[in-house]
Protein backbone atom coordinates (compact mmCIF):
# COMPACT_ATOMS: atom_id res chain seq x y z
CA UNK A 1 0.00 0.00 0.00
CA UNK A 2 1.40 3.41 -0.92
CA UNK A 3 1.96 5.48 2.08
CA UNK A 4 0.04 8.68 2.21
CA UNK A 5 3.54 11.48 2.14
CA UNK A 6 4.35 9.80 -1.40
CA UNK A 7 0.56 9.96 -2.48
CA UNK A 8 -0.48 13.47 -1.57
CA UNK A 9 2.65 14.79 -3.37
CA UNK A 10 1.80 12.60 -6.62
CA UNK A 11 -1.76 13.83 -6.53
CA UNK A 12 -0.78 17.34 -6.20
CA UNK A 13 1.99 17.02 -9.07
CA UNK A 14 -0.78 15.48 -11.48
CA UNK A 15 -3.04 18.51 -10.46
CA UNK A 16 -0.68 21.30 -10.87
CA UNK A 17 1.16 19.67 -13.77
CA UNK A 18 -0.31 20.97 -16.70
CA UNK A 19 -0.19 24.40 -15.41
CA UNK A 20 2.96 24.11 -13.83
CA UNK A 21 5.35 22.80 -17.44
CA UNK A 22 3.21 24.46 -19.91
CA UNK A 23 3.59 22.12 -23.01
CA UNK A 24 2.84 23.28 -26.88
CA UNK A 25 -0.68 21.49 -27.30
CA UNK A 26 -2.60 24.97 -27.66
CA UNK A 27 0.71 26.45 -29.94
CA UNK A 28 -0.99 28.15 -32.85
CA UNK A 29 0.55 28.39 -36.08
CA UNK A 30 -2.89 29.38 -37.51
CA UNK A 31 -5.66 27.57 -38.87
CA UNK A 32 -5.18 24.19 -40.20
CA UNK A 33 -6.46 21.73 -42.84
CA UNK A 34 -5.33 18.21 -43.12
CA UNK A 35 -5.15 16.95 -46.59
CA UNK A 36 -5.24 13.17 -47.48
CA UNK A 37 -3.63 11.96 -50.85
CA UNK A 38 -3.02 8.47 -52.17
CA UNK A 39 0.86 7.96 -52.61
CA UNK A 40 0.74 8.05 -56.62
CA UNK A 41 2.13 11.09 -58.93
CA UNK A 42 -1.02 12.39 -59.82
CA UNK A 43 -2.50 12.52 -56.24
CA UNK A 44 0.59 14.23 -54.69
CA UNK A 45 0.56 16.73 -57.92
CA UNK A 46 -3.05 17.59 -57.21
CA UNK A 47 -2.78 17.72 -53.64
CA UNK A 48 0.27 19.84 -54.14
CA UNK A 49 -2.31 22.80 -56.27
CA UNK A 50 -4.91 22.16 -53.86
CA UNK A 51 -2.71 23.27 -50.12
CA UNK A 52 -0.36 25.34 -52.22
CA UNK A 53 -3.50 27.25 -53.90
CA UNK A 54 -5.33 27.28 -50.10
CA UNK A 55 -2.13 28.53 -48.31
CA UNK A 56 -2.01 31.18 -50.30
CA UNK A 57 -5.13 32.43 -50.48
CA UNK A 58 -6.26 32.10 -46.98
CA UNK A 59 -3.47 31.81 -45.25
CA UNK A 60 -4.17 28.60 -43.64
CA UNK A 61 -1.54 25.60 -43.25
CA UNK A 62 -2.26 22.90 -44.93
CA UNK A 63 -0.46 19.63 -43.92
CA UNK A 64 -0.91 17.12 -46.67
CA UNK A 65 -0.78 13.76 -45.23
CA UNK A 66 -0.42 10.32 -47.62
CA UNK A 67 -1.67 7.22 -47.40
CA UNK A 68 -1.37 3.99 -49.19
CA UNK A 69 -4.50 2.73 -50.19
CA UNK A 70 -8.15 4.48 -50.31
CA UNK A 71 -9.31 2.04 -47.32
CA UNK A 72 -6.63 3.74 -45.06
CA UNK A 73 -7.29 7.09 -46.03
CA UNK A 74 -11.38 7.06 -46.12
CA UNK A 75 -10.85 5.21 -42.80
CA UNK A 76 -9.01 8.33 -41.32
CA UNK A 77 -11.44 10.74 -42.98
CA UNK A 78 -14.23 9.25 -41.34
CA UNK A 79 -12.62 9.71 -37.94
CA UNK A 80 -12.19 13.40 -38.81
CA UNK A 81 -8.66 13.01 -38.86
CA UNK A 82 -8.39 14.11 -42.94
CA UNK A 83 -10.87 17.21 -43.86
CA UNK A 84 -10.03 17.01 -47.42
CA UNK A 85 -9.09 14.59 -50.27
CA UNK A 86 -9.25 14.19 -54.16
CA UNK A 87 -12.02 11.44 -54.89
CA UNK A 88 -12.60 9.78 -57.91
CA UNK A 89 -15.97 9.11 -58.16
CA UNK A 90 -17.39 5.49 -60.01
CA UNK A 91 -14.20 4.24 -57.06
CA UNK A 92 -16.06 5.68 -55.02
CA UNK A 93 -19.20 4.17 -55.80
CA UNK A 94 -17.84 0.47 -55.63
CA UNK A 95 -16.23 1.20 -52.65
CA UNK A 96 -19.26 2.23 -51.01
CA UNK A 97 -20.74 -1.11 -51.89
CA UNK A 98 -22.93 0.69 -54.74
CA UNK A 99 -20.68 -0.26 -57.42
CA UNK A 100 -20.07 -1.02 -60.48
CA UNK A 101 -20.54 1.99 -61.71
CA UNK A 102 -22.99 3.00 -64.51
CA UNK A 103 -20.71 3.74 -67.24
CA UNK A 104 -21.91 7.40 -67.46
CA UNK A 105 -19.16 9.80 -65.79
CA UNK A 106 -21.64 12.56 -64.83
CA UNK A 107 -24.19 10.25 -63.64
CA UNK A 108 -21.62 8.48 -60.90
CA UNK A 109 -20.57 11.68 -59.59
CA UNK A 110 -24.32 12.47 -59.00
CA UNK A 111 -24.62 9.79 -57.19
CA UNK A 112 -21.36 9.62 -55.43
CA UNK A 113 -22.56 12.98 -54.39
CA UNK A 114 -25.61 12.20 -53.32
CA UNK A 115 -24.59 9.53 -51.30
CA UNK A 116 -21.61 11.04 -49.60
CA UNK A 117 -23.65 13.47 -48.41
CA UNK A 118 -26.52 12.07 -46.89
CA UNK A 119 -24.72 8.64 -45.28
CA UNK A 120 -21.05 10.43 -45.03
CA UNK A 121 -21.46 13.84 -44.39
CA UNK A 122 -18.97 14.51 -46.95
CA UNK A 123 -19.74 16.81 -49.90
CA UNK A 124 -17.94 16.27 -53.22
CA UNK A 125 -17.38 19.49 -55.01
CA UNK A 126 -17.61 20.57 -58.41
CA UNK A 127 -15.56 18.47 -60.50
CA UNK A 128 -12.16 19.53 -61.31
CA UNK A 129 -11.39 18.38 -65.02
CA UNK A 130 -9.38 15.00 -65.15
CA UNK A 131 -10.33 11.30 -64.06
CA UNK A 132 -8.90 8.88 -62.11
CA UNK A 133 -7.07 5.94 -63.45
CA UNK A 134 -5.65 2.80 -62.02
CA UNK A 135 -2.17 1.44 -62.89
CA UNK A 136 -3.61 -0.13 -65.66
CA UNK A 137 -4.74 2.49 -67.35
CA UNK A 138 -8.54 1.46 -66.33
CA UNK A 139 -11.04 5.36 -65.38
CA UNK A 140 -12.10 5.34 -61.70
CA UNK A 141 -14.60 8.50 -62.65
CA UNK A 142 -14.31 12.08 -62.28
CA UNK A 143 -12.20 13.61 -59.79
CA UNK A 144 -13.24 15.87 -57.19
CA UNK A 145 -12.30 17.75 -53.83
CA UNK A 146 -14.28 15.80 -51.14
CA UNK A 147 -14.61 17.90 -48.52
CA UNK A 148 -15.92 17.07 -44.93
CA UNK A 149 -18.84 19.33 -43.41
CA UNK A 150 -17.50 19.79 -39.80
CA UNK A 151 -14.42 21.43 -42.57
CA UNK A 152 -16.87 23.60 -44.20
CA UNK A 153 -18.38 24.78 -40.88
CA UNK A 154 -14.63 26.08 -40.16
CA UNK A 155 -13.67 26.98 -43.71
CA UNK A 156 -17.33 28.11 -45.31
CA UNK A 157 -15.27 29.93 -48.40
CA UNK A 158 -13.46 26.69 -49.09
CA UNK A 159 -15.62 25.66 -52.26
CA UNK A 160 -15.70 28.95 -54.11
CA UNK A 161 -11.78 29.10 -53.99
CA UNK A 162 -11.02 25.34 -54.51
CA UNK A 163 -13.79 25.33 -57.89
CA UNK A 164 -11.77 27.49 -59.65
CA UNK A 165 -9.67 24.40 -60.58
CA UNK A 166 -12.06 23.39 -63.25
CA UNK A 167 -14.39 26.19 -63.73
CA UNK A 168 -11.53 29.16 -63.93
CA UNK A 169 -8.58 26.44 -65.04
CA UNK A 170 -9.66 22.80 -66.16
CA UNK A 171 -7.51 20.39 -65.14
CA UNK A 172 -7.77 18.38 -67.83
CA UNK A 173 -6.17 14.58 -68.26
CA UNK A 174 -3.14 16.08 -70.70
CA UNK A 175 -2.24 19.31 -68.53
CA UNK A 176 -2.13 17.11 -64.96
CA UNK A 177 0.24 14.83 -66.69
CA UNK A 178 1.92 17.69 -68.12
CA UNK A 179 2.42 18.83 -64.62
CA UNK A 180 3.27 15.22 -63.13
CA UNK A 181 5.98 14.97 -66.06
CA UNK A 182 7.52 18.17 -65.30
CA UNK A 183 7.91 17.11 -61.63
CA UNK A 184 9.82 14.29 -62.25
CA UNK A 185 12.73 16.57 -63.23
CA UNK A 186 11.77 19.59 -60.90
CA UNK A 187 10.19 19.47 -57.30
CA UNK A 188 6.57 19.02 -57.75
CA UNK A 189 5.85 21.91 -55.60
CA UNK A 190 7.54 24.20 -57.49
CA UNK A 191 5.94 23.22 -60.44
CA UNK A 192 2.50 23.11 -58.86
CA UNK A 193 3.51 26.91 -57.82
CA UNK A 194 4.30 27.91 -60.77
CA UNK A 195 1.35 26.57 -62.78
CA UNK A 196 -1.07 28.66 -60.25
CA UNK A 197 1.09 31.27 -60.98
CA UNK A 198 0.58 31.07 -64.60
CA UNK A 199 -3.19 30.94 -64.54
CA UNK A 200 -3.14 34.05 -61.98
CA UNK A 201 -4.60 31.77 -59.20
CA UNK A 202 -1.79 32.86 -56.68
CA UNK B 1 -3.42 16.02 5.73
CA UNK B 2 -2.98 19.67 5.56
CA UNK B 3 0.78 19.64 6.19
CA UNK B 4 1.26 16.87 4.10
CA UNK B 5 0.10 18.87 1.46
CA UNK B 6 2.08 21.91 2.66
CA UNK B 7 4.78 20.28 2.15
CA UNK B 8 4.74 18.76 -1.20
CA UNK B 9 3.93 22.51 -2.63
CA UNK B 10 7.13 23.52 -0.67
CA UNK B 11 9.21 20.56 -2.30
CA UNK B 12 7.99 21.64 -6.07
CA UNK B 13 8.97 25.46 -5.10
CA UNK B 14 11.95 24.57 -3.50
CA UNK B 15 13.28 22.53 -6.41
CA UNK B 16 11.58 23.93 -9.44
CA UNK B 17 13.33 21.64 -12.42
CA UNK B 18 14.22 22.41 -15.43
CA UNK B 19 10.69 23.34 -16.19
CA UNK B 20 11.50 26.81 -14.79
CA UNK B 21 13.31 29.72 -16.67
CA UNK B 22 14.86 32.44 -14.32
CA UNK B 23 17.71 34.42 -14.17
CA UNK B 24 20.64 33.07 -14.89
CA UNK B 25 18.94 29.67 -16.49
CA UNK B 26 21.08 30.03 -19.51
CA UNK B 27 21.31 26.56 -20.90
CA UNK B 28 17.86 24.77 -22.49
CA UNK B 29 15.08 26.52 -20.59
CA UNK B 30 11.52 26.43 -20.67
CA UNK B 31 8.54 26.76 -18.62
CA UNK B 32 6.88 29.85 -16.90
CA UNK B 33 8.00 33.28 -15.94
CA UNK B 34 6.11 35.41 -13.24
CA UNK B 35 7.45 37.76 -11.66
CA UNK B 36 10.48 40.24 -12.95
CA UNK B 37 13.07 37.88 -14.84
CA UNK B 38 15.87 39.65 -16.68
CA UNK B 39 17.72 38.00 -19.73
CA UNK B 40 21.15 38.57 -20.76
CA UNK B 41 24.15 36.47 -22.43
CA UNK B 42 23.26 33.52 -24.44
CA UNK B 43 20.29 31.76 -23.54
CA UNK B 44 19.39 28.65 -25.04
CA UNK B 45 15.45 27.92 -25.62
CA UNK B 46 14.68 24.46 -25.56
CA UNK B 47 10.73 23.88 -25.65
CA UNK B 48 7.95 26.65 -24.82
CA UNK B 49 9.19 29.82 -22.67
CA UNK B 50 6.28 31.19 -21.17
CA UNK B 51 5.67 34.66 -19.54
CA UNK B 52 2.51 34.63 -17.15
CA UNK B 53 0.02 37.36 -17.02
CA UNK B 54 1.68 39.16 -14.14
CA UNK B 55 4.92 38.13 -15.02
CA UNK B 56 7.95 40.64 -17.26
CA UNK B 57 10.13 39.33 -19.38
CA UNK B 58 13.45 42.01 -20.18
CA UNK B 59 15.96 41.51 -22.51
CA UNK B 60 19.34 43.44 -22.15
CA UNK B 61 21.19 44.49 -24.81
CA UNK B 62 23.20 42.24 -26.56
CA UNK B 63 21.50 39.15 -25.39
CA UNK B 64 21.47 36.17 -28.02
CA UNK B 65 18.07 33.81 -27.45
CA UNK B 66 19.28 30.50 -29.42
CA UNK B 67 16.08 28.23 -30.16
CA UNK B 68 16.30 24.81 -30.23
CA UNK B 69 15.13 23.37 -33.14
CA UNK B 70 12.99 20.16 -32.41
CA UNK B 71 9.83 19.39 -34.38
CA UNK B 72 8.20 16.82 -31.93
CA UNK B 73 4.83 16.83 -34.06
CA UNK B 74 6.13 16.52 -37.66
CA UNK B 75 4.40 19.47 -38.66
CA UNK B 76 7.97 21.06 -40.41
CA UNK B 77 7.75 24.01 -37.69
CA UNK B 78 9.76 23.99 -34.76
CA UNK B 79 8.59 23.51 -31.36
CA UNK B 80 10.20 26.05 -29.00
CA UNK B 81 8.92 29.41 -28.62
CA UNK B 82 8.67 32.52 -26.57
CA UNK B 83 4.81 33.12 -25.69
CA UNK B 84 3.91 36.38 -24.30
CA UNK B 85 0.83 36.80 -21.72
CA UNK B 86 2.59 39.15 -19.38
CA UNK B 87 5.18 42.08 -20.74
CA UNK B 88 7.68 41.54 -22.89
CA UNK B 89 10.89 44.15 -22.73
CA UNK B 90 13.70 44.33 -25.54
CA UNK B 91 16.18 47.21 -24.82
CA UNK B 92 18.34 46.06 -27.49
CA UNK B 93 20.47 49.25 -28.98
CA UNK B 94 22.00 50.64 -31.86
CA UNK B 95 25.44 49.07 -30.81
CA UNK B 96 24.41 45.88 -28.83
CA UNK B 97 20.77 44.49 -30.61
CA UNK B 98 18.64 41.43 -29.05
CA UNK B 99 19.22 38.42 -30.98
CA UNK B 100 16.38 35.99 -31.18
CA UNK B 101 17.70 32.73 -33.85
CA UNK B 102 17.95 29.35 -33.92
CA UNK B 103 20.17 27.07 -32.77
CA UNK B 104 20.54 24.94 -35.88
CA UNK B 105 24.36 24.22 -37.42
CA UNK B 106 22.93 25.44 -40.72
CA UNK B 107 19.13 27.66 -39.99
CA UNK B 108 16.24 27.79 -41.85
CA UNK B 109 12.91 29.27 -42.00
CA UNK B 110 10.64 27.34 -39.27
CA UNK B 111 13.18 26.10 -36.99
CA UNK B 112 11.81 27.65 -34.19
CA UNK B 113 8.10 28.22 -33.90
CA UNK B 114 7.80 32.42 -33.02
CA UNK B 115 7.88 34.99 -30.23
CA UNK B 116 4.23 35.55 -29.81
CA UNK B 117 2.32 38.23 -28.01
CA UNK B 118 -1.43 37.23 -26.92
CA UNK B 119 -3.66 39.47 -24.76
CA UNK B 120 -0.68 40.28 -22.84
CA UNK B 121 -0.16 43.46 -20.67
CA UNK B 122 2.57 45.58 -23.56
CA UNK B 123 5.64 44.65 -25.89
CA UNK B 124 8.50 47.29 -26.15
CA UNK B 125 10.60 45.85 -28.58
CA UNK B 126 13.88 47.98 -30.06
CA UNK B 127 16.74 46.84 -31.91
CA UNK B 128 16.52 43.49 -32.30
CA UNK B 129 16.47 40.88 -34.66
CA UNK B 130 13.94 37.45 -35.47
CA UNK B 131 15.43 35.11 -37.87
CA UNK B 132 14.71 31.70 -38.75
CA UNK B 133 11.39 31.39 -37.06
CA UNK B 134 8.09 30.82 -38.32
CA UNK B 135 7.33 33.70 -37.59
CA UNK B 136 9.60 36.29 -35.92
CA UNK B 137 7.03 37.96 -34.53
CA UNK B 138 3.64 37.63 -33.77
CA UNK B 139 0.92 39.76 -31.64
CA UNK B 140 -2.48 39.82 -31.26
CA UNK B 141 -4.79 41.91 -28.77
CA UNK B 142 -1.40 43.55 -27.33
CA UNK B 143 -0.56 47.48 -27.75
CA UNK B 144 3.37 46.99 -28.69
CA UNK B 145 5.77 48.93 -30.11
CA UNK B 146 8.65 48.18 -32.64
CA UNK B 147 11.33 50.18 -33.31
CA UNK B 148 14.34 49.43 -35.30
CA UNK B 149 13.58 45.84 -35.76
CA UNK B 150 15.10 43.33 -38.54
CA UNK B 151 12.98 40.48 -39.63
CA UNK B 152 14.59 37.79 -41.75
CA UNK B 153 14.23 34.33 -43.48
CA UNK B 154 11.13 33.31 -41.70
CA UNK B 155 8.08 32.43 -43.16
CA UNK B 156 6.09 35.17 -41.90
CA UNK B 157 8.39 38.04 -40.70
CA UNK B 158 5.72 40.24 -38.89
CA UNK B 159 2.43 38.96 -38.08
CA UNK B 160 -0.17 40.76 -36.09
CA UNK B 161 -4.17 40.59 -35.84
CA UNK B 162 -6.73 42.95 -33.61
CA UNK B 163 -3.62 44.86 -32.09
CA UNK B 164 -2.87 48.66 -31.93
CA UNK B 165 0.78 48.05 -32.88
CA UNK B 166 3.43 50.68 -34.50
CA UNK B 167 6.10 49.08 -36.93
CA UNK B 168 8.43 51.57 -37.39
CA UNK B 169 12.30 52.15 -38.75
CA UNK B 170 12.35 48.13 -39.10
CA UNK B 171 14.08 46.31 -41.79
CA UNK B 172 11.87 43.14 -43.09
CA UNK B 173 13.69 40.77 -45.45
CA UNK B 174 14.31 37.47 -47.05
CA UNK B 175 10.94 36.31 -45.39
CA UNK B 176 8.10 34.32 -46.76
CA UNK B 177 5.52 37.45 -46.05
CA UNK B 178 7.38 40.51 -44.76
CA UNK B 179 4.25 41.50 -43.38
CA UNK B 180 1.37 39.32 -42.31
CA UNK B 181 -1.93 41.41 -40.94
CA UNK B 182 -6.08 40.64 -40.46
CA UNK B 183 -7.02 43.85 -38.86
CA UNK B 184 -10.39 43.04 -37.68
CA UNK B 185 -11.26 46.44 -35.92
CA UNK B 186 -7.89 47.68 -34.72
CA UNK B 187 -5.73 50.34 -36.91
CA UNK B 188 -2.07 50.07 -36.41
CA UNK B 189 0.83 52.20 -37.86
CA UNK B 190 3.47 50.72 -40.37
CA UNK B 191 5.79 53.53 -40.88
CA UNK B 192 8.86 54.56 -42.61
CA UNK B 193 10.25 50.69 -42.90
CA UNK B 194 12.38 48.74 -45.70
CA UNK B 195 10.57 45.83 -46.86
CA UNK B 196 12.19 43.82 -49.35
CA UNK B 197 13.74 40.74 -51.09
CA UNK B 198 10.41 38.89 -49.13
CA UNK B 199 8.44 36.86 -51.52
CA UNK B 200 5.36 39.03 -50.75
CA UNK B 201 5.74 41.99 -49.09
CA UNK B 202 2.21 42.58 -47.32
CA UNK B 203 0.14 40.00 -47.12
CA UNK B 204 -3.54 41.23 -46.15
CA UNK B 205 -5.63 38.11 -45.17
CA UNK B 206 -8.84 39.26 -44.23
CA UNK B 207 -11.25 42.29 -42.74
CA UNK B 208 -8.94 44.78 -43.49
CA UNK B 209 -10.81 48.31 -43.65
CA UNK B 210 -7.77 51.09 -44.11
CA UNK B 211 -7.25 51.77 -40.02
CA UNK B 212 -4.01 50.42 -40.77
CA UNK B 213 -1.87 53.69 -41.46
CA UNK B 214 0.81 52.53 -44.21
CA UNK B 215 3.67 55.50 -44.59
CA UNK B 216 6.79 56.49 -45.87
CA UNK B 217 8.16 52.78 -46.22
CA UNK B 218 9.99 51.26 -49.25
CA UNK B 219 8.84 48.26 -50.57
CA UNK B 220 11.00 46.75 -54.00
CA UNK B 221 12.59 43.51 -55.22
CA UNK B 222 9.56 41.92 -53.52
CA UNK B 223 9.69 38.47 -55.84
CA UNK B 224 6.11 37.56 -56.10
CA UNK B 225 3.75 40.37 -55.06
CA UNK B 226 4.76 43.64 -53.17
CA UNK B 227 0.52 43.22 -51.71
CA UNK B 228 -0.87 40.22 -51.47
CA UNK B 229 -5.04 40.56 -50.47
CA UNK B 230 -6.72 37.14 -49.07
CA UNK B 231 -9.50 35.46 -50.86
CA UNK B 232 -11.64 36.87 -48.19
CA UNK B 233 -10.43 40.84 -48.41
CA UNK B 234 -13.21 42.40 -50.38
CA UNK B 235 -12.52 45.63 -49.62
CA UNK B 236 -9.85 48.14 -50.87
CA UNK B 237 -6.70 48.88 -49.30
CA UNK B 238 -5.32 52.22 -48.71
CA UNK B 239 -1.49 52.51 -48.53
CA UNK B 240 -1.38 55.94 -49.93
CA UNK B 241 2.61 57.83 -49.99
CA UNK B 242 5.17 54.68 -49.98
CA UNK B 243 7.85 54.05 -52.70
CA UNK B 244 7.41 51.28 -54.62
CA UNK B 245 10.76 50.37 -56.39
CA UNK B 246 9.45 52.60 -59.66
CA UNK B 247 7.86 55.97 -60.40
CA UNK B 248 5.27 53.76 -62.55
CA UNK B 249 2.39 53.59 -61.62
CA UNK B 250 1.07 50.62 -64.32
CA UNK B 251 4.16 48.77 -63.01
CA UNK B 252 3.52 48.71 -59.60
CA UNK B 253 -0.30 47.53 -59.97
CA UNK B 254 1.27 44.96 -61.57
CA UNK B 255 2.85 44.11 -58.00
CA UNK B 256 -0.05 43.86 -56.57
CA UNK B 257 -2.57 40.55 -56.36
CA UNK B 258 -5.71 41.76 -56.06
CA UNK B 259 -8.97 42.69 -57.37
CA UNK B 260 -7.63 43.69 -60.51
CA UNK B 261 -6.24 40.27 -61.13
CA UNK B 262 -8.73 38.69 -59.63
CA UNK B 263 -12.72 40.21 -59.74
CA UNK B 264 -14.51 40.32 -56.03
CA UNK B 265 -11.37 40.82 -54.68
CA UNK B 266 -10.63 44.53 -53.18
CA UNK B 267 -8.14 46.79 -54.83
CA UNK B 268 -4.62 48.50 -53.42
CA UNK B 269 -5.05 51.94 -53.41
CA UNK B 270 -2.12 53.53 -53.70
CA UNK B 271 -1.87 56.52 -55.14
CA UNK B 272 -0.81 59.27 -54.44
CA UNK B 273 3.06 57.45 -53.82
CA UNK B 274 6.40 58.63 -53.77
CA UNK B 275 7.89 58.92 -57.01
CA UNK B 276 11.25 59.10 -55.39
CA UNK B 277 12.67 56.47 -53.15
CA UNK B 278 13.51 57.97 -49.80
CA UNK B 279 17.12 57.77 -48.69
CA UNK B 280 17.08 55.82 -45.69
CA UNK B 281 18.26 57.34 -42.52
CA UNK B 282 21.62 56.52 -40.88
CA UNK B 283 20.28 54.05 -38.32
CA UNK B 284 18.40 52.14 -41.18
CA UNK B 285 20.98 51.78 -43.65
CA UNK B 286 23.24 50.82 -40.99
CA UNK B 287 20.61 47.55 -40.13
CA UNK B 288 20.63 47.00 -43.95
CA UNK B 289 24.05 46.96 -44.16
CA UNK B 290 24.37 44.52 -41.51
CA UNK B 291 21.50 42.27 -42.09
CA UNK B 292 20.76 42.76 -45.99
CA UNK B 293 20.57 39.59 -47.71
CA UNK B 294 22.61 41.10 -50.60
Amino acid sequence: MIRRWVLYPLLLAALLGPWYFPGNAEACVGRKLILGALQEDRQDMVSKLLSILIHERTGTTVEVEYFASEEKLMEKVRKGKVNLYVGYAGAALEGFGKGPATGSPEEDYRTAKRLFEEELNLIWLKPMGFSGRDQAGRTLGWAGVVVSKEALKKFPALPRLLEKIGSRVVLKDEVLDDLVEKGRDRKPAKVARGFLKQEKLI
Amino acid sequence: MIRVLTGALALLIAFPGPGKAGEGSKTGVSGVIEGRVTWSGEVSVDGVIVVREGGELTVAPGTRVRFVPRDADGDGIGDSELRVEGALVVAGTRQEPVIFTSAAREPAAADWKYVMINHARRADVRYAVFEYAFSGVQIHYTRGTFDSIVSRHNVDGFRFSTAPVTLRDSYLTGNGNGIRFEERGVGAVIENNVIETNRIGIFAVIRCTGLTRFAGNILENNSSYSIKLGDEQAQDLPVEGNWWGTADGAAIESTFFDGRVEPGMGKVLFRPFLDERPVPGEKMAELMERWSNR
